[in-house]
């Protein structure tokens, strides 16, 4: 049964879909009970006050943790087999809340990293330093620094990722992820500890990387921001669903304005 | 491999070659051969903490692996010397495997506790296995390395020996840790150097890398020891305890953990050290102490990190601006 809803869903352009997705620490649900459906080519934010599991979300999708019920699908089939790594060969790439950079790397050895299944030499022929590890090395710098263009580091490719401000890290943690050529990005508040000139420039990077026809999946507290990118909202509040839609439907719905954005007097 | 590595492994090399015309000391010969020995040594070693961040005080062990695979065979079943090699290598690949994949899953204290205890099995089993090692008196008698009639005699022999094997383990390892292999080695340190999370969202297998390139490290130990079993002609298990597990460790740690060079520089220093300290007599560990001591708090990076340092300071000094762009790791 749940086979036949996949192929319907394929149809619908839907790229990632949660089915009563449910992850409980102890007696808290952080999760309970989520259907989430992605659509192809859109921006789909989560948005929701501190501790309502936004983050429980993403590291349930990218597997980080398992579910305790529930279940993930994308592009029609089920994640439960996958571990995290295996996720990018499968087209999906994510960034963190609080950075996972390698800061002992320099900037484009970051980028270089995102390409890492891009190619495929172990050690052997490394070490031997083939002819054909001399190619592929030769195309990940070229696609390296493709990326680092697209997102304006390129004069800072030799320093190491620990010496860049806040805001181009987190700038520079997008490339990585965008490096992976993922179909589905799922960015987990781009926008945090970043200034306003920086969240603009965020901002364009994430409609830029839509144009591309990358899905994105935005976690996000910047109310702003969400309402401006977004195509679709979900809120969420202690782990549950509250309420879902375009920006200017959510922004209005009265359960919303109780639990998040009527703190804010919007 | 870089250029400027390229350059310095050929310089390298020329220096290597140069010296047995200018020593003619077959005492001056030993050490560097055990210098070359060292060296394979602390490489590996420098892989598996400098770069992906996991401590081992095992290796010692399967320095051991390797010197008694080339003692027993070559003695107690007459074999050829290579095949000694060929057994060493398997063999140790085979031990790290079953230690490894165990082990390889804890982090920090946890697995410098687990691979302590692992080098002490290893230990152990050198000691204990008295009808195939010797016990703890030893396994005399092992016949120099050859192939073929080509067989290996003199001191120099070896140091050529010695020298070919590490400068090989050193072009290998410089290649690797340029490459996506290298990348992938250095994504997975502790932060914030790198981030295992970070590592596995770019599609890095981390746990199997953790493996290979403890097994990779061990096999520059295992090679090591098969050229030292064949020029010391002896060895018993005091050889491969742990204190030389740790002796690793401080050579890679006072050379400088995060270059493979700092390895090179590490190895030479505490080889030569103790020799040249003899000459106090009496006082050789207390000076070797506070040299030590004084080595790790002046230079926290290691010497050849504190090496680097200086020479960024110098340009500094002579361009007037403060060049960020060489990170201490190039």
């Amino acid at each position: 049964m749940i086979q036949s809803e996949h192929s319907s869903e394929k149809g619908n352009g839907i790229l990632l879909s949660t089915l009563n997705l449910s992850k409980h620490f102890g007696g808290l649900a952080a999760v309970d009970d989520l259907n989430l459906k992605v659509k192809s080519g859109e921006i789909h934010s989560i948005i929701g006050p501190n501790g309502a599991g936004k983050t429980t979300v993403f590291n349930l999708i990218s597997r980080f943790i398992q579910p305790t019920a529930g279940e993930i699908h994308y592009a029609g089939f089920s994640l439960k087999k996958y571990r995290p790594y295996q996720l990018v060969h499968i087209g999906m790439a994510r960034t963190f809340q609080r950075l996972e950079l390698f800061g002992g790397m320099t900037v484009m050895e970051n980028v270089m990293s995102g390409l890492h299944t891009e190619a495929s030499s172990g050690i052997f022929s490394a070490g031997l330093y083939l002819g054909k590890v001399r190619q592929e090395e030769k195309r990940i710098r070229e696609r390296a620094m493709e990326i680092l263009e697209f997102i304006r580091l390129q004069e800072k490719r030799d320093r190491t990722a620990a010496e860049l401000p806040y805001g181009e890290q987190k700038i520079l943690e997008l490339g990585r992820a965008l490096a992976t050529s993922p179909k589905l990005l799922l960015l987990d508040e781009p926008a945090a500890g970043l200034n306003e000139r920086e969240t603009l420039g965020m901002m364009e990077l994430i409609m830029q990387s839509k144009k591309r026809g990358i899905t994105i999946l935005l976690i996000e507290h910047d109310v702003k921001m969400v309402i401006n990118i977004s195509d679709r909202i979900t809120v969420l509040n202690f782990g549950k669903k509250i309420a879902e839609g375009p920006p200017n439907e959510v922004r209005r719905h009265p359960a919303v304005i109780e639990a998040y954005l009527g703190k804010e007097g919007v | 491999m870089r250029k400027r590595d390229l350059i310095f492994v050929i310089l390298l090399g020329v220096i290597i070659f140069a010296i047995p015309s200018f020593v003619k000391n077959n005492y001056y010969m030993s050490i560097l051969v055990f210098f070359g020995i060292n060296t394979s040594m602390a490489i590996g070693l420098c892989l598996l903490l400098g770069y992906s961040g996991q401590i081992s005080l095992a290796h010692a062990g399967f320095f051991g692996i390797g010197a008694y695979s080339s003692g027993i065979l070559t003695v107690k079943f007459g074999l050829p010397p290579l095949l000694g090699v060929a057994v060493g290598i398997i063999l140790t690949i085979m031990v790290a495997l079953t230690i490894g994949i165990p082990t390889l899953r804890l982090r920090g204290h946890y697995l410098a506790m687990a691979t302590l205890c692992a080098g002490e099995v290893l230990f152990i089993c050198f000691k204990e296995m008295d009808s195939l090692t010797g016990g703890p008196s030893g396994l005399p008698g092992i016949p120099p390395f050859g192939i073929g009639s080509f067989v290996l005699t003199k001191p120099v022999q070896y140091y050529y020996l010695a020298w070919i094997l590490a400068l090989m383990i050193l072009c290998f390892s410089l290649n690797l840790v340029n490459t996506r292999v290298g990348r992938a080695l250095l994504s997975f340190r502790y932060k914030p150097l790198g981030s295992e999370e970070g590592a596995l969202s770019v599609g890095v297998n981390v746990v199997q890398y953790r493996i290979k390139i403890f097994v990779l490290s061990t096999v520059y130990c295992a090679l090591a020891g098969n050229v030292y079993a064949h020029f010391m002609s002896f060895v018993s298990p005091e050889n491969f305890d742990m204190h030389f597990s740790t002796l690793l460790i401080i050579m890679i740690v006072v050379g400088g953990m995060g270059n493979i060079w700092g390895a090179v520089w590490g190895a030479g220093v505490m080889t030569y050290l103790p020799e040249l300290l003899m000459a106090f007599k009496d006082f050789d560990i207390l000076i070797y102490g506070v040299l030590l001591i004084g080595i790790l708090v002046l230079m926290p990076e290691g010497m050849y990190g504190a090496f680097v340092q200086s020479l960024r300071r110098f340009a500094v000094k002579r361009q007037g601006v403060f060049d960020l762009k060489k990170g201490f790791r190039k």
